[in-house]
C-alpha cells in the first residue's frame, strides 16, 4: 500500500544542509495501523509529508499504491490527496469561521460532484461516530481540544480515503483525552480496516497500532 | 457546503480586513465617481451652452467676454450694450451666412417663477434669429407672439397663475428648453416686441424700470458659410468692425474651461495619489490577514484544494468586498452630488448638469472598475504568494 525505498530528504537551512530523512525504506500493507515514534525533530513528520507527496524526496522512491504522488502535477496531486488520503493534523487544523459540520464537509468541496453527493448524510454519520452529533453547528472555538481532534478525524474520513495519515494527533491533549482519541482511531481501524500511518513522539502510544517503527536522527532504527 | 459558502464564511470572520477593504474601495470609487460626474457634468454644461448659443461667432462689446460667459453659464447679472449698426456691419463681412442680434436685458432677483432665485431675460429678433427660432419651429410649431416666451428648464409659471409677471407685464410661458445645467436654464427668451412692451409697462407697473437704450443690442451672433473657417471670418470681422470683441464659439467659455481643466488636473493628481495609497493600505491589510490564515490555507491545500481553488477563494473575498465597497461609495457620492449640486456649483464656480440615466450606468460601471482596479493589484501579490507557498511550510 505504502512503499518507501531508500528515501532521503535534505533541507537547506540558512547556510547548512539538514538531512531530515536518511535512506529510509518501509513497506506498509493495506489495513495496517503503523505508528512511527521518535523524539521531536527525528524526521517522522517529514516522513509523513513524503508519503502524502507534500514534500519531494531528495532521493529514493515514495509510492502510495503505485503512484509517486510528489511527481504528479499540482492539480492531480490535489485530487489524489483529496480522494485517497485523510489527514489529521496536530492541533488547530479546523477552519475557525466554519461550523463543525462545514469543517467536516470542507474536503468535499475540493472534490468531484460524486463526492459531494450525500456528503451531508455521511458527515452527520461520521460526527455521530466521533460523538459530536450535538456540536454540528458549533464553531471550533466552542469545542475542547479533544472535540476538535474528533471533528478533524471525521473530516479526514469524509471522502472515504484509502489511507489515514495522522501527524501527532494527540500532542496537545491531556492524558485522558489522548487515550480517548487513540481508542477512537483504534476502533475506527478495527471497524473499517483502513490503512493508518501515525507519527507521535510519545512511545506509550505504540500499543494502539498493529505495528510500530522507531525513528532516530532521520533513520529507522530497531526497537529497543 | 460550496466554495461560495466558504468565501462568505471567510468574509464573516475577518471584520477588520473587511471594513478596511470595504471603506477604501468605497472612498476610491466614490472619489472617482464624484470627480467624473462633476467634471463631466461641467463639460456637458459648457457644450450644451455653446450648442444653445447656436452660433459660430459672437460679437460683443469690447471687454465683456467674461461677463457674457458668466451670464450664460452661471446666470450672472449682465448689462452690455453696443450700437445696432454693428449688426449691419457684421452681416456684410464676407463668409457670414447669417447674423442676428440679442439683448440681454436684466437679471430678475427673487422671482417666483423660477426654480432658482435669479432669472436672466434675453430678447431676440425673430426676423433674423437662427438660435431660438429653429428650436421653436420644431418644438412649439411656430414663432413667439407678443407677450409669449420660452424658458429654460428651471422656469415655470408660479402656482395659481397662468403667466409670469416680468416688470409688471404678464408673459405666457409657451415652452421650456432642455436642461443644460447653466444659466440658460434660468433664462426667459422673448422677442424684441415683447421686450419693448415690458419696458413700456415697467414705467407704470414695476418698482424698478426696465431700460433698453435706444438702437442698442447686446450681441451679434454669427453663422458662417459652410466651408468657411470661423477663425478667419472672426479675423475679418475684427478688421471690419473695430471696438468690439469677436469670440469664436469653439473658444467661448475659455475662462470656465481653463478653471475646469485646472480642477481636473488637481483632481486627477489627488486621485492618483489616493489610488496608490489605497493600494498600499489594502495590500498591507490583506497581507496581514493572509499571514494570519497561513496555517488554514496550508490545511486546505493538504485536504486537496488545488492552487486555482485557493487563488479563486482568496481573490473572490477581496473582489466581493471591492464590489460592495464600490457600490456603497458610488451610491453615496451620487446622492451627495444630487442633493448638494447647487452648493457644489457655487463652490467650484463652474456650471453642472447631473448626468442622464444612460450616462449614469456607465459612470457606475466606471466606479466599480476603479474599486476593482484598486483592490485587485493590492491583493494579487499576497494571494499568489500564499497560493504557491509549500503547504508544509504554510502549516508550520
Amino acid at each position: 500500500m505504502i512503499s518507501l525505498r531508500h528515501v532521503s530528504r535534505t533541507f537547506q537551512l540558512k547556510d547548512r544542509l539538514v538531512e531530515a530523512v536518511k535512506d529510509v525504506s518501509l513497506e506498509i500493507d493495506r489495513g495496517e495501523f503503523v505508528i512511527i515514534s521518535g523524539r521531536s525533530g527525528c524526521g517522522k513528520s517529514t516522513l509523513l509529508n513524503l508519503v502524502a507527496g507534500m514534500v519531494r524526496p531528495t532521493s529514493g522512491d515514495v509510492l502510495l499504491g503505485d503512484v509517486q504522488v510528489w511527481k504528479l502535477p499540482d492539480k492531480q496531486q490535489a485530487e489524489f490527496r483529496n480522494q485517497k488520503i485523510g489527514f489529521v493534523f496536530q492541533f488547530n487544523s479546523l477552519i475557525p469561521t466554519l461550523t463543525v459540520l462545514e469543517n467536516v464537509l470542507l474536503p468535499t468541496i475540493f472534490g468531484s460532484a460524486d463526492q459531494r453527493r450525500s456528503a451531508q448524510d455521511r458527515a452527520m454519520a461520521l460526527l455521530a461516530d466521533v460523538g459530536l452529533s450535538d456540536k454540528v453547528n458549533d464553531h471550533p472555538n466552542q469545542l475542547s481540544g479533544g472535540q476538535q481532534q474528533r471533528a478533524a478525524i471525521a473530516r479526514a474520513l469524509i471522502n472515504q480515503p484509502e489511507v489515514l495519515l495522522a501527524d501527532e494527533p494527540t500532542s496537545n491533549l491531556d492524558v485522558r483525552t489522548e487515550a480517548e482519541i487513540m481508542e477512537l482511531i483504534k476502533a475506527l481501524h478495527t471497524r473499517t480496516g483502513l490503512t493508518i500511518l501515525m507519527v507521535t513522539h510519545e512511545p506509550e502510544l505504540i500499543e494502539f497500532g498493529t505495528r510500530s517503527v522507531f525513528m532516530e536522527d532521520g533513520r529507522i532504527v530497531p526497537h529497543l | 457546503m460550496s466554495i461560495f459558502r466558504l468565501i462568505l464564511r471567510n468574509l464573516e470572520g475577518a471584520a477588520f480586513r473587511n471594513w478596511a477593504i470595504f471603506l477604501v474601495a468605497a472612498l476610491m470609487s466614490g472619489f472617482a465617481i464624484a470627480a467624473t460626474v462633476l467634471i463631466g457634468g461641467a463639460r456637458s454644461s459648457i457644450r450644451l451652452a455653446r450648442e444653445r448659443l447656436g452660433a459660430d461667432i459672437a460679437v460683443i462689446p469690447r471687454g465683456t467676454e467674461t461677463r457674457l460667459e458668466d451670464a450664460f453659464l452661471m446666470g450672472a447679472t449682465v448689462k452690455m450694450w453696443m450700437s445696432d449698426v454693428i449688426l449691419e456691419k457684421v452681416s456684410q463681412v464676407p463668409g457670414v451666412e447669417a447674423a442676428t442680434s440679442q439683448r440681454y436685458l436684466a437679471t430678475l432677483k427673487g422671482v417666483l417663477c423660477c426654480a432658482v432665485p435669479d432669472m436672466l431675460l434675453i430678447a431676440f429678433d425673430p426676423k433674423t434669429d437662427f438660435t431660438i427660432q429653429p428650436w421653436l419651429e420644431s418644438h412649439h410649431r411656430g414663432s413667439l407672439e407678443i407677450g409669449q416666451a420660452v424658458g429654460g428648464s428651471f422656469v415655470f409659471e408660479p402656482a395659481g397663475s397662468d403667466n409670469i409677471l416680468v416688470y409688471g407685464y404678464p408673459v405666457d410661458l409657451v415652452a421650456n428648453l432642455e436642461p443644460t445645467g447653466t444659466g440658460i436654464d434660468a433664462t426667459l427668451f422673448f422677442t424684441y416686441e415683447t421686450a419693448d412692451e415690458i419696458a413700456r409697462t415697467s414705467v407704470t407697473q414695476a418698482v424698478e424700470l426696465l431700460e433698453i437704450p435706444p438702437r442698442s443690442i447686446s450681441s451679434v451672433l454669427v453663422r458662417v458659410e459652410a466651408q468657411q473657417d470661423p477663425e478667419k471670418v472672426a479675423e475679418d470681422i475684427r478688421r471690419a468692425v473695430p471696438g468690439v470683441d469677436v469670440v469664436v464659439s469653439a473658444n467661448l467659455f475659455q475662462t470656465h474651461r481653463s478653471r475646469m481643466n485646472g480642477l481636473l488636473n488637481t483632481v486627477s493628481l489627488l486621485l492618483a495619489i489616493a489610488w496608490l495609497l489605497a493600494i498600499g493600505l489594502i495590500a498591507l491589510v490583506f497581507s496581514m490577514v493572509i499571514t494570519s490564515r497561513k496555517r488554514e490555507i496550508g490545511v486546505m491545500r493538504a485536504l486537496g484544494a488545488g492552487r486555482p481553488t485557493i487563488l479563486t477563494t482568496l481573490l473572490s473575498e477581496g473582489l466581493l468586498l471591492a464590489l460592495f465597497g464600490g457600490m456603497a461609495g458610488i451610491g453615496l457620492s451620487l446622492l451627495l452630488i444630487y442633493f448638494f449640486q447647487e452648493s457644489l456649483i457655487a463652490w467650484m464656480g463652474v456650471p453642472f448638469l447631473f448626468p442622464q440615466t444612460s450616462a449614469l450606468i456607465l459612470l457606475i460601471l466606471e466606479g466599480l472598475a476603479v474599486a476593482l482596479a484598486t483592490v485587485t493589484p493590492a491583493i494579487f501579490i499576497p494571494t499568489v504568494k500564499i497560493t504557491f507557498m509549500d503547504p508544509v511550510l504554510a502549516m508550520r
